[in-house]
């Protein structure tokens, strides 16, 4: 055998340091924390409340732009693919057609929504965003969810701000205009019947509607999803304040909890 | 230099042939023409056939050589013992000399649509290094990228194909391949190679020496190989694999002892298939989901590090009677890490979701919204790993109780997206032992007994929290549809553990596996009759050991399982009638049987020990007969098989986002039969040029209704269970036809070129046994015909032509007398660019309710195109 010479040794050594080197590949770079956006709001939630005919159904055309905060998400699965936004003039509910809303849109978060070609249209009186119209049966137009790929088209989400403080209402207060608005009843209570009772049906998945009175009169209904995590909770009995995101069906009023932490009864009950 | 008339007959032969031959369904139309140039070349004066003899590099070793980058010697003359020596009694038997024309031609041409040959399952081909088998236990197969890019050295092979007699082990239907890796085996070398290619890296180096034995009887070998790359023919694939290997051998007397080590780090991303409607919307059939920039550069999701190195002693031992004991311990330890991305209540982060796709909307406004979109921004087609880690960032969150503390607070960003490892951790001993021992001067007798251990640990490991702070190791899919607080755990022993980069999570469990054999062979060479017979007995044990106790098994996830024991005999035995010592009949018979592998038989071993309802030892019949003509003008082989294969078993595992699960498919009782024809011809066409054909006739089907149950890997019941109704449906996932032509052509003594067309067909995707069920058709729509969902899916056969030269170029001369060269190798693949698929399956998802096959589409691997090699390599 021939003794390999010194610069053979010397081209193996480098082939190993080589190898070595390159061998492993290096970790890639954090991206930086997330600029924002320098996207600007066009109009107001209030004003596009306002353009929309009772009963009609409108597509948007024009590059208008609102923007709101994240007030309520699918965090707990008691909103199903849908989130409520809010600003200082009103709020409304844009119908998603994800899953996981509550990572890309977590409660305080600002987005802004890019109008133009999104549909605003109502289901049982209440007024939503969504992506399209089905027109199939004419006499029921239906308003379709914004699909998952276009929300990086449609939405641009900002900073993380905090979570506006809820309206605190009286009955009375709750109009049309109200929908979707972060809102708070003090001196409630669910009437005796509905009271230690779940939230919603988790066995069968069914939605559930408690009756909520108001001491001052007047009820509204708590609506829970058979999906939300917190369904096999049990009402409380007392009264006290709750918070909720007010929405109608025809002319019932309803209220859906974000969490079981929106509801605060544990006062007397009223007379 | 070329005659028109030549030209034409070869373009005749390399373009036309295959493309017809197939369309007309006329065999005979081979026969003729192999007929023809039979008697063509028998026409020939036997003083031309000798010079062409001489004059001609065998063009199976330029394919092996530009396969594996090997050396040729163009000059040199064929070996001439084979020209028959009529005085003598005895007529010489077969020579196999490790290089089967047809199986050169089919690993080689063929593979563009993953050719198998038979049509066998991947377990049937068995690997051997030094004598000792590297298929592994739980699957049966041999992971040769885990010695991949060591071309130079890993050359020194022989492989058997089919039930023939082998001295090196049983062997089994499929092929056998046994490398020789002692240093003073391999061909002694110092080269130098460079090569550039877009197929799966970009550049190659490597640097190798064999030192042959020298007088005090030592012998080494050294070589290191370098393969690297990005963005090859698909956008965002890498691969950074360096290679090693080494050996030495040390010869005393009769004893020859040996020491080898190699590996490859391999380090690469891994390939996606895709729809159409991915293809079609992309507009690419190179589309690539698995990768997205992060911080301007491309970064894939989808990779593999794969590093298990092998370690061979060897003994061998060769008496003055031709006795032969060879032995060889080999340890292997190491990982393979296959990374992905894993989420926690969130959206899926794959861009070929099908949700995702303008296909999955209803609606035909928010269609072409989506087709719009994706056209606007071909990014969004791409993994947004900013908005990962915006995600994790903007999550922070408490855990309470953390890793199983009562009061222990865990509070920062919780990851909802990780990058994670699914990692399989192998370590493996194994002994073999062989003795060759000649009995008489005509019988001799092969044994060999083989002990293998292996133990390999599956588990998931967190990669990248992508920005956040933890993870924590729960089960949201158990979390989903909770049965009780304590089902969401993944481990109950350590209950909401906070996980870290590197950390294990999920499942860990491993495999415990042993496996014995013995075998014994005894041939006898007759004057006119060859004879083999051989029994194979073998003995195996399996359990699992969970070392996780997880929330919705606890009872049967955690520590040892039942030990499973198998014990299967095998036996084969052939005769070879020899017209002459160039004219050869065989036929051989063969019966094995082998144990079930614990990836077909337990249920879900990621949650459970359970196992399929009825564990089945696979058990296969094959015969083969042929002839063989190994003339020197003219070799042919030809083979007419026939293997049936009884109680095969299988598994299938993937992701049901309708059950939000992890679903399981076990299946078992499955019964095929494969039969066809296997030819193989080289024949001169004139001084110059050489023809070589292969042709491969099957039909692989299966041949009876085997039983399939569906379980849930959060379910302990068995969900869906039947027959599948797949009666005569044809083995899918090689094709089941294929012929190739190919013409070398003799420029000058050191230059060549090489032409080959190859003609693929009867291809079918991987299909999903569920849509082949009553459960399937039960939901199918009144006067809708149900062939749309049952009836397999045939791709369009193909047409490949493959181009490669080869030159040798002398440099000059060494003071020591040597000649150095430098060869250049080129090859070209798919060179009339033919865009095809190269193989595809259904999606395992099926859309029962509607019975709707188009909800979750089959499939596809696209072929890359044109491609290329082109290698140097300097010889010093």
């Amino acid at each position: 055998m021939k003794i390999p010479c010194l610069s053979r040794l010397f081209v193996e050594a480098i082939w190993w340091l080589f190898s070595l080197c390159i061998g492993c590949t290096g970790h890639f770079d954090q991206p930086p924390p997330y600029a924002g956006t320098n996207l600007q709001a066009t109009m107001s939630i209030a004003r596009l409340r306002q353009s929309h005919l009772p009963g009609n159904m409108e597509k948007m055309i024009d590059d208008q732009v609102i923007t709101g905060i994240v007030t309520a998400n699918d965090a707990t699965d008691n909103f199903y693919k849908t989130i409520v936004i809010q600003d200082s003039t009103a709020a409304i509910s844009i119908r998603m057609d994800g899953f996981g809303l509550a990572a890309d849109y977590p409660l305080g978060k600002r987005i802004f929504v890019r109008l133009n070609g999104l549909w605003m249209g109502e289901y049982g009186s209440m007024l939503q965003l969504g992506g399209s119209a089905d027109f199939s049966d004419p006499a029921y137009p239906e308003l379709l969810a914004i699909p998952a790929p276009l929300f990086s088209k449609v939405i641009v989400v900002g900073n993380t701000e905090q979570v506006p403080l809820p309206v605190s209402v009286r009955y009375n207060e709750l109009n049309n205009f109200m929908q979707s608005r972060l809102i708070e009843l003090d001196s409630a209570e669910l009437v005796t019947s509905d009271t230690a009772r779940p939230y919603a049906d988790a066995l069968n998945k069914v939605t559930v509607s408690h009756r909520i009175r108001c001491c001052s009169g007047g009820s509204v209904y708590l609506r829970t999803s058979g999906f939300a995590s917190f369904a096999t909770a049990k009402t409380p009995g007392g009264n006290g304040r709750i918070r909720g995101i007010f929405t109608v069906f025809g002319s019932q009023k309803q209220l859906v909890i974000r969490d079981t932490s929106d509801v605060t009864m544990r006062g007397p009950r009223c007379l | 230099m070329l005659s028109e008339a030549v030209a034409t007959v070869v373009i005749l032969a390399v373009f036309v042939i295959p493309h017809t031959l197939f369309k007309m369904r006329n065999i005979l139309l081979l026969l003729h023409f192999l007929l023809r140039s039979l008697l063509m070349i028998h026409a020939q004066s036997p003083a031309v056939a000798r010079q062409i003899k001489n004059q001609f590099a065998d063009s199976v070793s330029l394919i092996q050589l530009l396969r594996s980058g090997t050396d040729i010697d163009f000059a040199e003359p064929g070996s001439g013992a084979e020209e028959g020596n009529a005085a003598s009694q005895l007529v010489p038997s077969v020579l196999h000399s490790g290089k089967d024309l047809f199986a050169t031609t089919a690993s080689f041409h063929f593979n563009a649509r993953r050719f198998r040959i038979k049509g066998l399952d991947p377990h049937w081909f068995q690997v051997q290094m030094n004598g000792v088998p590297m298929n592994q236990l739980h699957n049966g197969l041999a992971v040769w990228s885990s010695w991949g890019g060591l071309n130079e050295v890993m050359t020194n092979s022989t492989t058997i194909i089919g039930w023939q007699q082998n001295e090196y082990g049983f062997g089994g239907p499929g092929s056998f391949t046994s490398f020789d890796l002692k240093a003073s085996h391999l061909r002694p070398q110092t080269t130098v190679t460079a090569a550039f290619s877009n197929r799966t890296y970009r550049y190659r180096l490597a640097y190798t020496t064999v030192a042959s034995m020298n007088a005090r009887g030592w012998a080494y070998a050294f070589s290191i190989t370098y393969r690297t790359g990005t963005d090859m023919v698909q956008p965002g694939t890498f691969m950074h694999t360096p290679a090693y290997f080494f050996s030495v051998d040390k010869k005393m007397g009769e004893h020859l002892f040996s020491i080898t080590l190699l590996g490859a780090m391999l380090n690469s991303s891994r390939t996606v298939a895709v729809t159409k409607e991915a293809v079609a919307i992309s507009g690419s059939t190179q589309y690539n989901p698995g990768w997205g920039y992060q911080n301007g550069e491309k970064r894939n999701a989808n990779t593999q590090q794969l590093h298990t190195p092998q370690l061979l002693l060897s003994h061998a031992f060769t008496a003055m009677d031709a006795t032969q004991i060879s032995t060889t311990l080999a340890y292997s330890a190491g990982e393979r890490a296959v990374s992905g991305l894993d989420w926690y209540k969130a959206s899926d982060p794959r861009p070929d979701y099908y949700r995702y796709w303008p296909g999955f909307q209803q609606d035909s406004r928010l269609q072409s919204q989506v087709r719009e979109w994706y056209a606007e921004d071909p990014l969004q087609l791409q993994i947004n790993w900013n908005r990962l880690y915006e995600v994790n960032r903007n999550n922070p969150e408490i855990i309470r109780d953390a890793d199983g503390v009562a009061g222990k607070r865990a509070a920062g960003l919780r990851s909802r997206y990780i990058l994670q490892d699914r990692v399989m951790q192998n370590k493996s001993l194994v002994l073999g032992s062989r003795l060759n021992q000649p009995l008489t001067s005509r019988l001799t007798m092969m044994a060999a007994v083989t002990g293998q251990w292996q133990r390999v640990r599956y588990f998931k490991r967190v990669k990248d929290l992508l920005g956040g702070d933890f993870f924590v190791d729960w089960n949201q899919f158990a979390e989903d549809q909770l049965i009780h607080a304590a089902a969401l755990q993944n481990d109950l022993n350590r209950p909401n553990r906070i996980l870290k980069t590197g950390d294990a999570y999920g499942y860990d469990y491993a495999m415990n596996l042993l496996q014995y054999n013995a075998a014994v062979q005894f041939s006898y060479t007759g004057n006119r009759l060859d004879l083999f017979g051989a029994i194979e007995l073998s003995g195996s044990a399996h359990y699992r050991t969970g070392y996780m106790r997880n929330g919705v098994f606890p009872m049967n996830s955690f520590g040892r399982s039942a030990t499973d024991r198998f014990g299967t005999g095998s036996a084969k035995a052939g005769v070879t009638y020899k017209i002459n010592g160039r004219k050869y009949l065989f036929l051989n018979l063969g019966w094995k049987q082998r144990p079930p592998f614990t990836d077909d038989y337990y249920v879900s071993p990621q949650t459970r020990d359970s196992r399929v309802q009825e564990i089945q030892m696979e058990r296969l019949t094959g015969m083969e007969m042929g002839y063989i003509l190994n003339a020197p003008q003219l070799k042919i082989r030809a083979t007419v098989y026939m293997t049936r294969i009884k109680n095969g078993m299988n598994r299938m595992s993937f992701y049901h986002d309708g059950y939000r699960n992890l679903v399981n498919y076990a299946l078992w009782n499955i019964h095929q039969l494969h039969m066809g024809i296997e030819a193989a011809a080289e024949f001169p066409l004139s001084l110059r040029m050489r023809i070589n054909m292969a042709l491969a006739l099957g039909r692989y089907v299966y041949t009876n209704r085997p039983f399939y149950s569906v379980s849930i890997d959060n379910e302990d019941y068995a969900t869906e269970q039947g027959l599948v109704y797949w009666k005569n449906f044809p083995v899918p996932g090689t094709p089941q036809q294929a012929f190739s032509t190919g013409c070398t052509i003799q420029l000058q003594e050191r230059l060549s070129l090489s032409v080959t067309g190859n003609y693929m067909a009867a291809y079918w995707v991987s299909f999903n046994p569920i849509r082949r069920t009553y459960d399937a058709l039960r939901q199918l729509p009144q006067n809708q015909d149900p062939g749309i969902v049952g009836h397999p899916e045939k791709l369009p056969d193909v047409f490949v032509a493959d181009l490669s030269a080869a030159w040798s170029v002398m440099l000059n001369r060494s003071r020591a007398g040597k000649y150095r060269y430098l060869q250049w190798f080129l090859s070209i693949g798919n060179v009339l660019n033919q865009p095809f698929i190269s193989g595809g399956y259904e999606q395992l998802r099926f859309d029962l309710a509607n019975a709707d096959t188009g909800k979750f589409p089959s499939k596809y691997y696209y072929s890359a195109g044109v491609n290329y090699l082109l290698m140097l390599r300097y010889k010093l």
